[in-house]
């Protein structure tokens, strides 16, 4: 496919590098130069300075023969108009980062208007996932597949759990429903692919595939929390809080929103009067300790500075080891020092935002016989996990998995037939129809040949 | 230096060599010479230590600038190397520094010959001659990018040290696409330039060896007088395509994507054919006098319009063939020509010299600083091709202009000790470092290179790579840092 990317921030790089590698045909617009030959000299992809609202830069990065337009400037005017220059100028699909909550509620409209396919509010998408960790307070993580009835769970092993210590053939055993262990991330950083042998500990990262119900009992029987938190306090106001609140209180969740700013605290408290809101710094300990966060069950921190965030989610940690924190940080860059701080669940909008964009791109490519469905670069950046769709017989069709051969580390975690999910074992076979769920350390798999061999051991 | 990234990267190299020993080895097989075998185990051999090459491991497969630079100069080095070999075995050139000289002079499309006379050379030493030309003038890089999978995503780093340009940058999104419809183009002209030759009646040996001396701006002949002995219709189709070759291939890039009007507007060919045509017009003026006596006006006049168009078109382009003595022309002639082995060619195309975009951007600064005298206050940017340059693209090329001055006169100087005269010294240097071949005076073009001592030859061979690389890359590697291990 031919795609264009305006803007070359955090999105922008990502998609770029991602689109580039999966072999599209890029070309990248930003006003900044300086930020453009950075980016030139590292992926295969035409890099434009200008403004992707002038026609000169469009036709320049021909627009016309373009599939896909995606216009993730920092601007949501810029945005908008673009998408609209390029639908207009050219005949292809467009998406448009949106950030503003008055232009986000008319969403429907602007699709209408403006001829864009997809909108996307990255500190909605933020808020929505979110929600769906305060429902499961003990994961660090959720991953849901479009098909295929089963999450992927991702939660930390405690110094006392019951798990620490014992097999993975044990675990499965002793528990009886289906599930699967897919992943196991040692606090040291190393990403392995548990088989039957493998022995967990504590401070382990663990990812679980199972379905909802499955989890929930799995999780009751290992004293792993689960249910909502029935309280949690929001440190910063702004967007993501405020889409946050709309989705937490629908679950009648006790919301303590706490901000500086006291326009944006007034406005907040007349949107959600249900809603508790604070008017004050949330790094003022003194402040903290006021609304009780000695004891309070959940703490997201959404100030505007990363380095804000992780003190005080450190600071909360420290002071509350029972609450479930969640950070969320713009940066991208030394993730490895941010993965070995006790954070909590660390939630990167601009990873969420290009993730929803990578899906859309797969999914336009399916329509084009590709087979990915969903997929999701998990935390640790080295291993995705895809959703593949079985649409016609091929060589890995009715071979029993164990005489499958995977190129590097890969496992098959979940097989959905019929619309009920399966977890495979050994002599389960795919089917044509079955969507398939799979985890490999080849992050830049896009089908079933990118990850086992074409040969069997038979 | 990442060495395990710049051996594979060799190694990728080594193989295209390997693969293009066959061309020649098929020559000597047609024209029924003996040692083809020679070629045949040259082939098997550069490719085999190719092949392990490629298999070495890799720590770290990202390619930053700084061994993109040595990547390249290394290749082009050990490529010249292993290329001079042949000539010493088949006995055609019994010196290795020699040997070297010519196959350097040959990758560089320079066309620097240390042979007095080439006409009792084997068929396929004269062909493995001319190919490096061709393989030279487009980048052996390129050619690698177009066909073998070295596709990582920093490879950019190796075509802006190989390729000739102020600003070096893809075409399409995807540098292989880039360097398959650069490689496209390139093979269309050469086949074009085969055909006219061989329609005007020319052998066909000869319109292959002179079509990869034209299209990749070279200058090896198959004949010791260059291209005096063909028929004017040969010598003008040359002349065509001399200029085209010498032409940006970004226009010829407009062309193939039906934006002709883009290609009609690069400022730098408009400026190129404006040089060409008002040079060879002063020429032809000139030469009357030489080529027309009294009574014979006419056919003089036509004659002399000849020798100008191709000369200056020789010239121009850096390929240096040649269809007279113009070491015999006035003292006007001699020094427009001498002008113009300097300016060279239109950055991007297959030609070498300073480049006529550089020069233009020269001028407009000289002019912005001029203008600011007047109004110290005001905003004056250099534009060239409707964009804006940045303060760093000038600094940069700024600082390109004072090192090749700088390596200019220390060449000059240094080659100085074998006492020849002063023209001499300073075309030598300047048909070297500008890619071009033949000079004036004792390097005339009825003369050549072998009188010099090896020391100046080394010295010239140093020259003719730092011109074709455009100079940084060359310099990257005498900077004992880039050695370091990383």
């Amino acid at each position: 496919m031919r795609i264009i990317i305006a803007g070359c921030g955090n999105v922008g790089k990502i998609l770029a590098r991602q689109f580039s590698m999966d072999g599209h045909e890029v070309v990248i617009i930003d006003t900044n130069g300086q930020r453009l030959s950075a980016l030139a000299d590292e992926i295969d992809a035409i890099c434009l300075t200008g403004d992707a609202t002038s026609m000169e830069i469009l036709a320049s990065a021909d627009v016309d023969s373009a599939d896909l337009f995606i216009a993730v400037t920092g601007s949501d005017e810029k945005n908008l108009l673009s998408c609209l220059m390029a639908s207009r100028r050219g005949n292809c699909k467009t998406i448009a980062r949106v950030a503003d909550p008055v232009y986000f509620a008319e969403t429907s409209e602007l699709k209408h208007t403006f001829g864009i396919d997809v909108i996307i509010n990255p500190a909605q998408a933020t808020a929505v996932k979110l929600n769906k960790l305060v429902s499961f307070p003990a994961v660090t993580g959720i991953d849901s597949f479009s098909r295929t009835g089963v999450d992927l769970f991702h939660f930390k092993i405690a110094e006392n759990s019951k798990l620490a210590g014992r097999a993975v053939k044990d675990i499965r055993s002793a528990f009886k429903k289906p599930l699967l262990f897919c992943l196991r991330q040692t606090p040291g950083g190393d990403v392995l692919i548990p088989n039957g042998d493998t022995v967990f500990s504590a401070g382990d990262t663990v990812t679980l595939c199972a379905t909802s119900f499955v989890a929930d009992t799995f999780f009751r029987s290992y004293n792993i929390p689960t249910g909502k938190l029935s309280e949690v306090i929001i440190a910063g106001g702004g967007n993501t809080a405020f889409y946050l609140t709309k989705e937490l209180l629908h679950s009648n969740i006790n919301i303590t929103i706490v901000e500086s700013d006291p326009e944006r605290a007034e406005y907040l408290s007349d949107t959600y009067p249900k809603a508790t809101v604070v008017i004050g710094d949330a790094t003022d300990e003194k402040l903290l300790d006021e609304e009780n966060i000695g004891s309070v069950r959940g703490f997201i921190s959404t100030m505007g500075i990363d380095e804000e965030n992780i003190l005080l989610s450190l600071y909360v940690r420290s002071v509350n080891p029972a609450c479930t924190v969640m950070t969320r940080i713009h940066r991208t860059n030394f993730e490895s020092v941010i993965r070995g701080l006790d954070l909590g669940t660390v939630l990167r909008p601009q990873q969420i935002t290009s993730d929803i964009i990578k899906r859309y791109v797969n999914s336009l490519d399916a329509a084009r016989d590709y087979e990915v469905e969903t997929m999701y670069t998990l935390e640790n950046g080295r291993t995705l996990a895809l959703e593949l769709v079985i649409r016609e017989e091929t060589f890995f069709t009715g071979v029993p998995l164990t005489d499958l051969v995977m190129k590097g580390q890969g496992i098959v975690c979940s097989i959905n037939r019929d619309r009920r999910p399966l977890i495979p074992g050994g002599s389960d076979c795919i089917q044509v129809g079955d969507s398939v769920i799979v985890m490999t350390d080849n992050i830049y798999a896009q089908s079933f040949d990118d990850i086992f061999e074409r040969k069997a051991y038979k | 230096m990442n060495y395990s990234l710049v051996i594979h990267i060799l190694g990728y190299v080594l193989v295209t060599e390997g693969g293009l020993f066959l061309l020649p080895m098929t020559a000597a097989v047609i024209y029924g010479e003996q040692a083809w075998y020679v070629w045949l185990l040259f082939a098997l051999a550069t490719a085999l230590i190719g092949f392990l090459m490629t298999r070495v491991k890799m720590k770290n497969g990202r390619l930053v600038q700084r061994d993109g630079n040595i990547a390249v100069a290394l290749s082009w080095l050990v490529m010249s190397f292993i290329g001079a070999l042949p000539f010493v075995v088949l006995g055609d050139i019994p010196n290795y520094l020699d040997a070297l000289f010519e196959t350097v002079s040959g990758f560089t499309t320079t066309g620097a010959s240390i042979l007095p006379a080439v006409e009792g050379l084997n068929h396929s030493s004269l062909f493995w001659r001319s190919l490096t030309h061709w393989v030279g003038g487009m980048g052996v890089f390129i050619l690698i990018m177009s066909f073998l999978p070295l596709t990582g995503s920093s490879t950019i780093h190796l075509m802006r040290a190989e390729s000739p340009g102020y600003s070096v940058d893809r075409m399409v999104p995807r540098l292989r696409d880039t360097a398959k419809k650069l490689y496209t183009i390139y093979l269309i002209i050469t086949a074009a330039e085969i055909v006219c030759l061989i329609l005007s009646g020319m052998k066909v040996f000869d319109s292959f060896c002179l079509t990869f001396g034209t299209v990749g701006t070279g200058g090896f002949g198959v004949r010791n007088d260059s291209l005096a002995s063909y028929t004017p219709l040969q010598q003008y189709i040359v002349t065509l395509f001399m200029i085209l070759s010498g032409v940006n291939y970004a226009a010829y890039f407009a062309l193939a994507a039906k934006r002709p009007k883009d290609a009609l507007k690069n400022q730098e060919v408009r400026m190129y054919l404006l040089i060409f045509a008002a040079t060879s017009a002063v020429i032809t003026a000139n030469l009357m006098g030489l080529f027309a006596p009294d009574g014979a006006r006419h056919t003089g006049f036509f004659e002399a319009l000849r020798h100008a168009m191709f000369q200056t078109g020789s010239i121009m382009t850096t390929t240096g063939y040649s269809t007279a003595d113009y070491d015999l022309w006035p003292g006007l002639s001699k020094s427009l020509l001498l002008a113009l082995m300097i300016i060279g060619a239109c950055a991007g195309s297959t030609g070498g010299g300073f480049k006529i975009s550089r020069l233009m951007i020269v001028l407009k600064e000289i002019k912005r600083e001029i203008l600011l005298i007047f109004h110290p206050n005001s905003v004056q940017n250099v534009r060239m091709e409707g964009h804006q340059l940045s303060r760093d693209t000038i600094r940069t090329m700024n600082v390109f202009t004072l090192s090749y001055c700088v390596i200019f006169a220390v060449s000059v100087i240094l080659i100085s000790v074998d006492n020849f005269d002063m023209t001499t010294n300073i075309t030598a240097v300047a048909a070297t470092f500008n890619n071009i071949g033949p000079g004036l005076a004792a390097v005339g073009p009825v003369r050549n290179y072998a009188a010099f001592s090896g020391f100046s030859k080394v010295i010239l061979i140093f020259d003719m790579l730092c011109g074709r690389l455009e100079l940084f890359p060359m310099l990257t590697i005498l900077v004992p840092a880039a050695w370091k291990k990383r």
